[in-house]
């Protein structure tokens, strides 16, 4: 039988960063997944690196009262990570941090952008208040509507298709070895031991592999391997829609977001310019929960290019070339869920929150838990023990 | 060239491409009677390269070309695979014909 110390289950940003910071230390670790590396959420997504706060959290008083202490050294830890990760991994990523903005549009949104810059100059974050002028100075384009904006000048994008092979192949120069397409199918422990049964998905043929700790990696799906495991995790699948434009001139210097409407823009260096900001597909239900290719809604693409038209004009002269869906996982709270298990002991987690600005910190997080077997105090809000009423008579 | 033997086509209509007026006929792409007037190249990229079509199912974008409804329409960049031949279009295509898009200052 196969003997690591640690099984990550699911090869995108968040298993295969944490690949990479086991395995430097020295862990042998192994890599599954039952499709390709960086073919989940991670690949799918929009790239934003978004530090500003979340409109959900800005919404939600007591959600932000927990938050806070926490929030502003897990960003500038985010920040200052992801400053140096090209030099780390030593490949172009195609990391812009030039800065973002969030515009405001109507009287109402710009009092929530107002309550948005107190809380943030409070908890000490780095955002700058702009006129609507002076936002259309910074950013020439930007539509006569906007009348105000927030920038954060540590804001910016990342290449989604980039990112997560480059952690791959870091992890697997470091020792880590990566097994796909492989399935997770049964999770059981055992004298002190984790056992992962996988299939191999072409062959069909199954296999046991033991480990001293599983990191549960699967991103939507989390809970579904999470079940295997005897435990119950509440995190929930969504389908959202990314599209983008032909090649332009460049017109877009920053991350453009919006504090009352769905909207991310972001031009790349090709010239394309992504529009997003988590307009739902639709999931399947037929198949397993999560499982199956979301449907295009049509009704919500033009919503969401209608937002990017009002907001950056410029945009009504492009031809759309693509439109895509990508599935993450949310949780009730809308926080990640990063942290070991109580009732299974060895049995990490990784998954929900903003994945990709935020992929990258919880794996160095979690590595160090799993290293030191110490909850790292940034994580306290994270933990999985927040859900333990489910797993009352759940467990390892 | 057309294949004519055997073939009853509907009354043809007429558009404009590159400024010369053509017979066409409605139910043909401009992807087709493009290349039946001789065009090659259907347009130059941002490169400066000259490109056709590839796939002609409205994948590759590489058939782009410039058309008006009308005389006074704007013009817009559409796909020549996918877009049917209408009376009266104004086409412009060719190594003439450049795909990068006008972003002016529309704020
Ligand atoms: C359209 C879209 C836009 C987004 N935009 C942003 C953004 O701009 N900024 C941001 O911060 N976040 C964004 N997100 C969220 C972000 O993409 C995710 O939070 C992040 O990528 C999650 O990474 P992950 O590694 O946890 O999951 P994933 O990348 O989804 O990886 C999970 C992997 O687990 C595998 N797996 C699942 N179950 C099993 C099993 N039983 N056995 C083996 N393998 C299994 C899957 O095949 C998959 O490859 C967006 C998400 C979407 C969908
Ligand atoms: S030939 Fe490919 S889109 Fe027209």
């Amino acid at each position: 039988m196969p003997r690591y110390d640690v099984v990550i289950v699911g090869a995108g940003v968040i298993g295969c960063a944490c690949a990479y910071y086991l395995a430097r230390a020295g862990v042998r670790v192994a890599v599954l997944d039952r499709n390709q590396v960086n073919s989940g959420a991670s690949g799918r997504n929009a790239g934003s690196l978004h530090f500003q706060l979340e409109y959900r959290l800005i919404q939600n008083q007591d959600l932000l009262d927990r938050q806070l202490p926490f929030l502003l050294p897990l960003t500038l830890a985010g920040i200052e990570q992801w400053r140096s990760l090209p030099e780390e991994l030593g490949v172009d990523i195609g990391l812009k941090m030039t800065g973002g903005l969030m515009v405001a549009e109507t009287p109402k949104q710009i009092a929530l952008l107002r309550k948005k810059s107190e809380i943030e100059t409070r908890c000490g974050l780095n955002v700058e208040w702009l006129s609507g002028d002076e936002a259309r100075q910074l950013q020439p384009g930007l539509s006569q509507s906007v009348q105000a904006a927030l920038f954060c000048p540590d804001e910016g994008h990342c290449n989604p298709r980039l990112l997560t092979p480059a952690y791959a192949r870091q992890a697997e120069a470091a020792g880590a070895k990566f097994l796909e397409p492989c399935e997770v199918v049964d999770l059981a422990r055992t004298g002190g031991k984790w056992l992962v049964r996988c299939r191999l998905v072409n062959g069909g043929a199954e296999e046991t592999i033991q480990a001293e700790s599983v990191v549960n990696a699967s991103g939507a799906w989390a809970s579904e391997l999470a079940l295997k495991a005897n435990l119950h995790l509440p995190l929930f699948p969504v389908a959202l829609m990314m599209s983008v434009t032909e090649a332009a001139p460049k017109v877009l210097k920053y991350l453009v977001q919006h504090v009352g409407r769905k909207l991310s823009l972001k031009q790349v260096s090709d010239g394309n310019i992504l529009v997003g900001g988590g307009w739902s597909a639709k999931l399947q239900t037929s198949a397993k929960q999560g499982a199956g290719k979301p449907e295009i809604r049509l009704d919500n693409l033009q919503k969401n290019l209608a937002a990017a038209c009002d907001v950056l004009p410029a945009v009504r002269d492009l031809n759309l070339i693509r439109t895509w869906t990508g599935i993450t996982g949310i949780t009730l709270d809308h926080l990640p869920v990063i942290g070991q298990f109580a009732e299974a002991p060895g049995f990490y987690v990784a998954a929900g929150g903003s994945g990709f600005t935020y992929g990258p910190t919880y794996a160095k997080l979690l590595s160090e838990y799993i290293l030191t077997n110490r909850q790292p105090e940034l994580l306290k809000p994270y933990s999985p023990d927040r859900f333990s009423d489910l797993n009352m008579f759940m467990g390892q | 060239m057309r294949v004519e033997k055997g073939i009853n086509r509907p009354q043809p209509i007429s558009i404009t491409v590159n400024g010369v007026s053509q017979q066409v006929y409605p139910g043909e792409t401009l992807a087709t009677v493009l290349f039946s007037a001789g065009l090659q190249c259907f347009n130059q990229n941002r490169f400066e390269q000259r490109r056709a079509p590839l796939c002609n199912m409205g994948t590759c974008f590489e058939c782009l070309v410039s058309v008006k409804r009308s005389d006074n329409d704007r013009p817009q960049r559409l796909r020549a695979c996918m877009t049917d031949v209408e009376e009266g279009m104004v086409v412009e295509a060719g190594e003439g014909f450049s795909i990068t898009p006008p972003l002016g200052d529309r704020s």
